[in-house]
């Protein structure tokens, strides 16, 4: 049995709806499932004020226009959709994502795989075997939070964080992998480099994950790494490529 | 089409409008200006839309320039000193009127008066393209308003339309007020996190406004507020909002404003409500604050009389010269 959420104030233009206050796959599907029921019903004009909603791990922000509607209003309009909304077992989009593991790319690669008591080849083989939801977009525009980091690898954050890691890193801590979209400091470790950016305002889609969505990284080698950075500097690159087969 | 040029851009101008919404899921950070009350009300004073983007600057304006056409500036906040090109003349303009720039014309702006924050609205707006649905600038991701960055000598602004110049500017006589006391919070979503005297303490005791505050948010610094037994600061990373009040390890709030991130990892013992974000916005380091708990109908009471204050407030204008 599933406890019911809970409604919070988060000021007087939002609430939250929290399922629970842990990082937990079942959680989160709880939320995914609603956020994704809310946003149906806001593209079908349903629920008036409501500007915006925002998924996090473990709950789910509503935004809204007090002038429009008031506290009560908004959670008698949310109730129906609370009490229906069921996890499902997948409700977004997978993507792989290119990863050079390779030399200056992989700057922590060495150290991670000493303190995990492993090969550096080993450690690439684990973190892209796995399949990462996308738990939350957050930190800076479009970094996505991707969990479920198998537990052979997983290492707390570096004890001295650095100030500037670089944009496209893709990195690990505890149970959550993740690619910098922008150059930002950071404590995480740094196992690759992504040459396609989870950023560009200039693209359409600006950011092409999603919370609900699922990541998967392919090892390339630093010469398709160079080739691929040049076709995204040259525009030629579509993330749409990126897309993986679904599963039926 | 109308400029501005930019001869001395003080220490932190940008071009804001009301935020960048509906994007927060992406990661995406609202922006917007800090102060809505002082953005709006230049806005109306020009007979603008409420979220025309305008040139927001924290103590101490830019100088500005109309460029090629007439360019009518309304100073929210904070006023200027004016050199007209055809004479060399110079005239001390109070905040809250509308001035209008022939091309030649310049206006050095600030510093702010009574906040930190001030705005030079435009009439048409400044007209930098929108990037992701907003003029905003985000500097940490060098998005929206002038290639992402604040503002710097020798940039040209672009603003929406040429004014006419025999047509009137208008003025606010005595300045305006969007209230003062206490500022109002809502507890959550993270109350229980603080030990009952903590939430009582947040209540009585007074914080004062660290320097260490921008744009993202202001630090406040007082006696530490305690948290419940069992609880701490870090919670598993949910929304945020502005006005939000996070509390880290060390016990002293920090509450955030237009640049905040999308969510973050402190409990957040309440938010202040939306009527009182923008003063909070304007107040300046060493400024002494203190919180009153309100409740969910006394906020949505206050946003509806927000609006009234700022409409009455527009309505007060005169023409003058």
């Amino acid at each position: 049995m599933t406890q019911a959420p809970t409604i919070k104030s988060l000021g007087d233009a939002a609430l939250v709806i929290e399922f629970g206050t842990a990082v937990d796959p079942e959680i989160n599907a709880r939320v995914m499932a609603l956020y994704a029921a809310l946003e149906g019903a806001r593209a079908q004009g349903a629920l008036p004020g409501v500007s915006e909603t925002v998924p996090s791990f473990r709950s789910l922000a509503v935004h809204y226009s007090p002038l429009r509607v008031s506290r009560t209003e908004v959670e008698a309009a949310l109730a129906p959709y609370v009490a229906a909304a069921e996890p499902e077992a997948r409700v977004g989009r997978t993507w792989v994502l290119p990863s050079c593991y390779e030399g200056e790319h992989a700057p922590d690669l060495a150290e991670v795989a000493e303190r995990a008591g492993m090969s550096p080849e080993e450690v690439v083989a684990i973190h892209s075997g796995a399949t990462y939801p996308v738990y939350i977009l957050g930190f800076v525009p479009g970094f996505a939070y991707l969990g479920g980091v198998p537990e052979a690898i997983r290492l707390p954050r570096r004890a001295s964080p650095r100030t500037a890691v670089p944009a496209g890193s893709v990195a690990i801590a505890g149970e959550m992998t993740g690619v910098y979209p922008l150059e930002s400091p950071g404590g995480w470790h740094l196992l690759g480099r992504c040459p396609v950016p989870m950023f560009d305002a200039a693209r359409d889609p600006a950011v092409f994950l999603s919370p609900g969505d699922r990541v998967r990284f392919a090892p390339i080698s630093a010469a398709r790494y160079d080739a691929l950075k040049a076709e995204v500097a040259d525009g030629r690159f579509d993330v749409s490529t990126l897309r993986a087969e679904e599963a039926p | 089409m109308p400029n501005l040029r930019i001869h001395r851009p003080g220490p932190l101008s940008t071009i804001q409008d009301r935020g960048r919404f509906g994007l927060q899921a992406l990661g995406i950070p609202t922006a917007g200006a800090a102060d809505a009350f002082a953005f709006r009300l230049g806005n109306r004073l020009l007979g603008n839309p409420d979220g025309a983007a305008a040139i927001e600057y924290w103590v101490l304006g830019p100088e500005i320039e109309a460029v090629d056409e007439p360019v009518r500036v309304a100073l929210a906040a904070g006023g200027g000193t004016l050199t007209r090109a055809a004479d060399g003349s110079r005239w001390t303009m109070p905040a809250w009127r509308t001035v209008t720039l022939l091309p030649g014309d310049r206006i050095a702006l600030g510093p702010t008066q009574g906040g930190a924050v001030g705005y030079a609205c435009v009439a048409g707006g400044v007209d930098v393209p929108e990037v992701m649905g907003s003029r905003s600038t985000y500097v940490r991701a060098a998005l929206g308003g002038l290639n992402g960055r604040p503002l710097k000598t020798g940039d040209l602004v672009p603003v929406g339309v040429a004014v006419d110049p025999a047509a009137g500017n208008r003025a606010l006589v005595t300045p305006p007020s969007d209230g003062e006391g206490p500022f109002r919070v809502l507890l959550g979503p993270q109350d229980d996190h603080f030990a009952p005297e903590a939430i009582a303490r947040f209540f009585s005791q007074p914080f004062a406004i660290s320097p260490q505050s921008d744009r993202m948010g202001k630090r406040l610094t007082g006696e530490p507020l305690a948290f419940a037994e069992g609880k701490g600061a870090d919670i598993t990373s949910d929304a945020m909002v502005a006005g939000a009040i996070q509390v880290p390890g060390s016990g002293e709030p920090i509450v955030m404003l237009a640049d905040r991130a999308t969510v973050g990892g402190y409990a957040k013992i309440g938010a202040v409500i939306g009527a009182d974000i923008a003063r909070f916005a304007r107040l300046k380091p060493g400024q002494e604050v203190r919180f009153a708990k309100v409740s969910v109908a006394e906020a949505e009471a206050a946003a509806h009389a927000f609006e009234t204050i700022l409409r009455d407030a527009a309505d007060a204008a005169v023409a003058v010269e």
